[in-house]
């Protein structure tokens, strides 16, 4: 599962998530790609999640490109906890990811093929998704 | 090249801020800036479906009508929505047909099919889709076609296998070791080599015990 090697600080705010995505909002290094349409934190297990179900698709051959990372730690109060006495622990990873981000990437598959693979990915994830080709993102 | 010259047709406007820029676009048109040739940058406006047509036309080089006033020019770059992926502002850069200039064009594949590699399963990774070309305007190619149906597992095709058509230079300074495509063995081709290997080895196994059952 994706996480980072060190952090700076444990715990951190949970911040905005307003506007779009203001960098990775075309394809780069594949093919195909998914494009999140919704703002949302998505957590290394979801992460992981769409990336099983997309390699399961393609079985071989084609290469997958994660563009995002869960750098940021997301915290949580134990169960039946009276509010206050401070922040919770950390509990897992999240990344930020505004409306217009490819997410992930996908080539050397055809094209219907990648398509039902990034559709199986994007029932893994927490925001709208849509299937975007490095073509189609010229006109 | 594409034989006919298009010809876009745009409006001067005030150059403003971006407040005024999204009015342009409520309204309609696309704002975008004209400059090049050391004369001064000039805010225009196009119509979108215009802009379009160039755009999905291929051409680089193309003419602009600025109130009667005709200029080749090409699109230095676009900016577009993040979401819905449409054009919010267009660059046109001034060229003289006479000078030689630097310009992108993409890679195009052919051959991908017949490539002993891809039909053996391999994972055909394109590289690098685009490369910066010196030519004269009127020269500068849609795309650079290249043939990879020679390529087996584990080839790569360097930057210096593309011969650019006549008047064209390729602007890169470590050619021989920039790789276009490569095609490496996917785990399911090496699976399905092993699986082939054994079942050739089995055989070959039976058939030279088949022999030396004859011999004795």
């Amino acid at each position: 599962m994706l996480a980072p090697k060190r952090v700076k600080h444990r715990k951190v705010h949970r911040g905005r998530r307003a506007g779009f995505s203001r960098g990775q909002t075309t394809v780069q290094f594949g093919e195909y790609g998914i494009k999140a349409l919704d703002a949302g934190w998505i957590t290394n297990r979801q992460i992981e999640a769409a990336r099983i179900a997309m390699t399961r698709k393609i079985k071989r051959g084609g290469k997958v490109w994660i563009n995002v990372f869960p750098d940021k730690p997301y915290t949580k109060k134990p169960a039946e906890t009276r509010m206050g006495s401070g922040k919770g622990s950390p509990e897992g990873w999240v990344c930020v990811v505004k409306p217009g981000r490819v997410m992930f990437e996908l080539s050397g598959v055809p094209e219907p093929l990648a398509r039902e693979a990034m559709r199986l990915a994007g029932h893994k994830l927490p925001v709208r998704t849509k299937f975007v080709t490095r073509e189609g993102s010229d006109v | 090249m594409a034989n006919e010259t298009l010809t876009l047709a745009i409006k001067p406007r005030e150059a403003g801020n971006s407040r005024d820029a999204r009015r342009l676009r409520r309204a309609g048109q696309i704002p975008g800036v004209l400059y090049g040739l050391d004369q001064d940058p000039q805010s225009v406006s196009v119509a979108p479906a215009d802009l379009r047509l160039v755009l999905i036309s291929g051409q680089a080089l193309f003419d602009v009508d600025i109130d009667g006033d005709k200029q080749p020019v090409l699109i230095k770059n676009t900016d577009r929505h993040p979401v819905r992926g449409d054009v919010t502002h267009v660059d046109f850069l001034r060229v003289d047909l006479n000078q030689p200039i630097e310009a992108i064009v993409p890679i195009e594949l052919t051959g991908v099919e017949e490539a002993p590699g891809v039909i053996n399963r391999g994972i055909l990774d394109h590289q690098l889709r685009e490369v910066t070309i010196l030519a004269l305007p009127t020269a500068i190619p849609e795309s650079l076609v290249i043939d990879i149906s020679w390529m087996d597992l584990g080839d790569t095709f360097l930057l210096n296998r593309i011969s650019p058509p006549e008047g064209v230079t390729i602007v890169s300074e470590h050619r021989d070791e920039i790789a276009v495509v490569t095609l490496t063995a996917s785990r399911g081709s090496v699976a399905a080599a092993r699986a082939e290997a054994a079942a050739e080895g089995d055989a070959e196994a039976a058939a030279d015990g088949d022999t030396a059952g004859e011999d004795a």
